[in-house]
């Protein structure tokens, strides 16, 4: 009994002392730096990582010589995480906001009213209730937007296919952006002559079906933003590869993994756009309702040199010389 | 080839897995009366496993082998939570669950795993398009498809006569008999939960190959499909059933299809209801998709399905305290 209550004392001396060092152990960090800038991102994800790391590598030489210090919190997917972290920001004592992600921004924008808020990765930051418009957001918001360029995207598409009258797009209307990209993909394929064949999907499992059957019309696929179906994509892509039905992309990660080429977003970029803003806001004392929503126009093209042979197509010049082959990368990232 | 010819091969090659795995499902929920929620999950395992063998450099048929073993390994694992660590069996299945998520995740490094480049248990028969077969070719992935199917159906039939069979049938409808007799069931329920879990962890290895890539979240929902897919088989072959002895005065007793466990031709009865049912089901799924049917509201109206069929064709021995379905 005695034996059982020292080892339960001894258990709570060793918690006491991890929690009371964990608290502490910050508080020897360097002083503060000049400009003290908060960056929330609402969960580890390769594009969102990327554009934090733009930002990150744009400042790098103020981070050194300590002029600019980022403050850096991830909510790991939770909500109630996002909305802790803005009003934790907006208690300390920060010169700039920067919420990557919607569900990030949100809260930042609703609880730091005093602060400078520059978000990134929002797809649409009218519709969040982010900003009142694009071009004059006023107040202490602007950002960087990371809507597609659909309609430069539908473009290419007839280019590189002329002949196609329609394009499969298939979506899981159960997500939340379904509605938006839909609608976005149906001005930009109308936009651009193709008829589109929309099928629904709700689980990865009948994708493959689905795929098939808009087979039987469309002449060429479309990928877009879908999350259901971005689980499946090989269940895509392999479908168009034994219907013949060349696939399109929105991301270079598509293209990578075996579609034929997009006019997809360069998340580094948009990072550093974003670096851009946030320059203007610190140092040239720019406001930022002043600053107009920054929206990517034209994107890096990108193809794979592999899929076009497999497709049968012949790569078009102008995709050769304006576009990265991403061929090559596929082979060394999928062993 | 056309999308439409590919298109039914799908369908067939959709009704193979289904029908596998709603057999696991009737050996844990009818045979061993073990209500199994892991289904989803050991079809995972089954992609995933297939994922990093293939990956490995293992020939398909062996990967399919692993997968299945695997599959085997996982059901072994949730009777074991419940037959030697007490914990309920609804509880062991949902725990189940989590851990093969998590291996899943952990055995294709990621969330998804891309298989088009490897070859595939599908492509056996490919080379039948230059030899005197060439006929055959394009039904060669279907041919591979009813292979597997072929053996576990012939393995459970003969499964079912042999003395084990009888012990697994005990296992879930008369456990005292079995004490009775000397016999003690856990080992016997712990086998039956192996060959339960096997079956959907080969149909997830088959769905991978045949999809060309595995995925987490791959057997989501499968434990609904696979019951409406049994209920729709139950209706269908009961139907059957109580038609040709209205028709032709034969004497076989609907009554005996609930008495499962006393008959060993019952319990066929019950395989070959999964069977049927599943490719009904992969029909009319084919019919929604082509009609354009399929959508948001799929999922109420699979539940609707279940629903109807179970108030319809009830159970005529419904045994009351542990009504599963």
């Amino acid at each position: 009994m005695n034996q059982q209550k020292i080892t339960l004392v001894a258990i709570l001396l060793v918690l006491v002392t991890v929690v009371v060092l964990i608290v502490v152990w910050p508080g020897g960090a360097p002083p503060k730096a000049k400009y003290r800038v908060g960056i929330t991102q609402f969960v580890t994800h390769p594009t969102l990582d990327e554009i934090r790391k733009g930002i990150e590598s744009y400042f790098e030489a103020r981070v050194k010589s300590g002029e600019i210090e980022f403050i850096f919190r991830n909510a790991d997917a939770d909500f109630s995480a996002a909305s802790k972290i803005a009003q934790d920001f907006a208690a300390q004592d920060l010169h700039l906001i920067i919420p990557i992600t919607t569900v990030s921004a949100q809260p930042v924008v609703k609880h730091c009213r005093s602060v400078p808020i520059l978000f990134s990765g929002v797809t649409d930051p009218v519709g969040a209730g982010l900003v009142k418009s694009l071009e004059a957001p006023g107040g202490n918001v602007t950002g960087t937007s990371d809507l597609w360029p659909f309609a430069e995207q539908f473009a290419m598409m007839r280019r590189v296919v002329p002949e196609a009258r329609s394009v499969g797009y298939l979506y899981n209307p159960g997500e939340s952006q379904a509605e938006f990209a839909l609608d976005q993909v149906r001005a930009a394929a109308s936009g651009a002559g193709f008829r589109l064949v929309e099928r629904q999907v709700d689980t990865t499992a009948v994708v493959r079906k689905t795929a098939l059957d808009a087979a039987i019309v469309a002449d060429v696929f479309y990928f877009g933003m879908d999350n259901t179906v971005g689980q499946a994509f090989d269940s895509l892509l392999k479908v168009c590869l034994e219907a013949k039905r060349p696939l399109f992309a929105g991301d270079a990660t598509s293209v990578k993994k075996g579609a034929l080429m997009c006019l997809g977003i360069d998340h580094t970029e948009l990072g550093t756009q974003t670096a851009r803003m946030a320059e203007q806001i610190l140092f040239n004392g720019k406001k930022p309702g002043e600053i107009a929503v920054w929206r990517v126009k034209s994107g890096g093209l990108y193809y794979n040199n592999n899929a076009f042979r497999e497709f049968g197509l012949e790569l078009p010049d102008f995709v050769k010389k304006e576009g990265r082959d991403l061929a090559s990368k596929s082979a060394e990232e999928t062993p | 080839m056309s999308p439409s010819f590919l298109l039914f091969e799908d369908a067939v090659i959709s009704g193979v897995l289904l029908g596998l795995s709603t057999c696991g499902l009737v050996v844990s929920l009818k045979l061993l009366n073990f209500p199994d929620l892991s289904i989803d999950g050991a079809f995972a395992l089954g992609g995933a496993v297939t994922a990093l063998a293939l990956r490995s450099g293992a020939p398909p048929v062996a990967c399919t082998l692993f997968a299945t073993c695997a599959g085997a390994v996982s059901g072994l694992c949730v009777a074991t939570l419940h037959c030697y660590l007490g914990i309920g069996k609804l509880m062991a299945g949902i725990l189940m669950l989590g851990v093969l998520y998590s291996a899943a995740l952990l055995m294709m490094g990621g969330a998804n795993a891309g298989l088009i480049q490897f070859p595939s248990v599908f492509d056996l028969l490919e080379d039948f398009a230059g030899g005197p077969c060439g006929f055959l070719a394009p039904w060669g992935k279907m041919t591979v498809a009813v292979f597997p199917l072929a053996a576990c159906l012939l393995i459970l039939f003969w499964l079912l006569h042999t003395r084990l069979g009888v012990i697994l049938r005990a296992c879930g409808s008369n456990r005292e008999a079995l004490r009775a007799c000397g016999i003690a069931p856990r080992p016997f329920e712990m086998c039956g939960m192996a060959i339960a879990g096997s079956l959907p962890a080969l149909a997830g290895s088959l769905s991978a190959q045949n999809r060309g890539g595995a995925d987490v979240s791959m057997g989501v929902g499968l434990i609904l499909t696979a019951l409406a897919a049994f209920l729709i088989g139950r209706a269908l072959i009961k139907s059957a059933l109580w038609l040709s002895r209205a028709l032709f005065k034969t004497g076989n007793n609907l009554r005996m299809f609930d008495y499962y466990f006393s008959h060993a031709a019952a319990a066929r009865l019950l395989f070959l209801s999964a069977l049927t049912g599943a490719f009904v089901y992969q029909g009319i799924l084919l019919l929604a998709i082509r009609w354009g049917l399929w959508g948001g509201g799929v999922r109420f109206m699979t539940a609707a399905l279940i629903i109807v069929l179970l108030v319809v064709f009830r159970e005529s021995v419904v045994r009351k305290e542990e009504g599963l379905l």
